[in-house]
């Protein structure tokens, strides 16, 4: 399984960068972010998220403005001719119909298949629709929108996909553990919880066990450097990466 | 290399190796099937005093299918630390394996054979839209834990 580390324009040190053998990066943080991260991993390991959603939700947005974005975007993965990359999955904003759309003109004008992202609001056909016509798809809202009970669903989705010889890629699919344990058969995860756990939640994770793990810190008695601690999780995560490299199914 | 010569033993001078790690339970029914089916086509393995080598699950699908002779292949040549090993390779070897699926489905559709079917290939999703929690239950939800501010009662999803 492919573990590809998010926002890795936030590693300090960048030599560290290095260490990635996947990298995910988001069209939302700049053409200069994302052709570093391309740089660093090369084109076969790099995963380009639209960041659309993102770059809705931070301004009054209209389906032009979108559409001025998705020529961005299309110009630089032609420019650098990206092989992996997601469609402008903004359905809860303009509908379905609209991202279809986009998706249209994104394959048109790059002459590539795009990764489709499958959101809870599709429904189930529409992931079967996906496996039929895919070669490469996504689930999201795996942090936010799906609840716990929802989890062997998802799973029997995925293992569905990987049956009919789809690759699933699961958008912020952090849940270490889970994967250890259950067999989930994504092809690839990405994650920027190395840097959420040290910025937000002033957490060192370890790489222990076959999953990463949170270390509780006293933070009475340690003054949290949080840059040092993202650089540190990051490295973690970069042997969990080494290490989900070796499962294959 | 010697040509490999296939014997007829009966199954009560065949024993299932007592430290054998791989647990087959699971597929005795299927592989139970597939000898009824097809016949028994792949010989077991077994070392010179009739411990099985390679084949445990043909060897518990013939008792149930109470077959008195069993197709074997005494594997006389190796040594007991190479036969300890091989039995580990043999199953090993085969996880390594990967199934092309397009030309597995393709290959499927050519074949009309119910076996096929029930072995799922290809995994059917028997799942509704209605299996999952409705996107408004979790914003219910969401609200329901929301942090409410002691002075002004405004809650923070």
């Amino acid at each position: 399984m492919r573990v590809f580390l998010a926002c890795t324009n936030s590693v300090g040190d960048k030599k560290n960068i290095k260490n990635s053998k996947y990298i995910l990066e988001s069209f939302f943080s700049g053409e200069k972010n994302c052709f570093n991260a391309l740089k660093n991993c090369g084109v076969n390991n790099f995963l380009l998220d639209s960041g659309a959603f993102s770059y809705m939700s931070g301004a009054k947005c209209t389906k032009e403005i979108l559409l001025e974005y998705l020529d961005k975007y299309i110009a630089f993965i032609n420019k650098y001719d990206v092989k992996y990359f997601f469609e402008l999955d903004v359905d809860t904003i303009f509908g379905i119909d609209f991202v279809e759309e986009m998706r249209n003109k994104l394959e048109k004008e790059t002459g590539k298949q795009c990764i489709p992202v499958w959101h809870k609001g599709r429904g189930i056909e529409y992931w079967k629709k996906m496996v039929k016509e895919y070669k490469y798809i996504a689930i999201g809202g795996l942090v936010f929108h799906v609840k716990k009970q929802e989890w062997p669903l998802i799973k029997k989705m995925v293992d569905y996909a990987y049956s009919n010889g789809v690759k699933v890629h699961g958008l912020g699919f952090t849940k270490t553990k889970i994967l250890e344990k259950e067999n989930w058969k994504f092809y690839s995860i990405d994650s920027s919880s190395w840097l959420a756990s040290a910025s937000r939640g002033q957490k060192l994770q370890v790489f222990k066990k076959c999953c990463i793990q949170n270390v509780d810190m006293d933070k009475r008695k340690t003054k949290a450097i949080i840059s040092k601690m993202a650089d540190f999780n990051f490295l973690e995560w970069c042997k969990y990466q080494k290490y989900m490299d070796k499962k294959k199914w | 290399m010697s040509l490999l010569k296939i014997v007829y033993k009966n199954i009560d001078e065949i024993h299932p190796y007592k430290y054998n790690p791989r647990n087959n339970t699971n597929s005795i029914n299927e592989v139970k099937e597939s000898i009824e089916k097809y016949g028994f086509k792949v010989p077991i393995i077994i070392d010179t005093k009739g411990v099985i080598i390679c084949g445990h699950t043909r060897y518990e699908a013939s008792k149930k299918l109470e077959l008195k002779q069993i197709p074997c292949v005494i594997a006389n040549d190796l040594s007991e630390n190479e036969i300890k090993a091989f039995r580990l390779v043999d199953n090993k070897v085969a996880e390594f394996s990967r199934w092309d699926y397009e030309k597995l489905k393709e290959e499927i559709s050519k074949i009309n054979d119910d076996f096929i079917t029930k072995l799922k290939f290809i995994e059917e999703l028997d799942i509704s839209d209605d299996d999952f929690v409705a996107d408004t239950e979790i914003t219910k939800e969401k609200v329901k834990n929301a942090l409410v501010c002691p002075k002004c009662g405004e809650r923070i999803v």
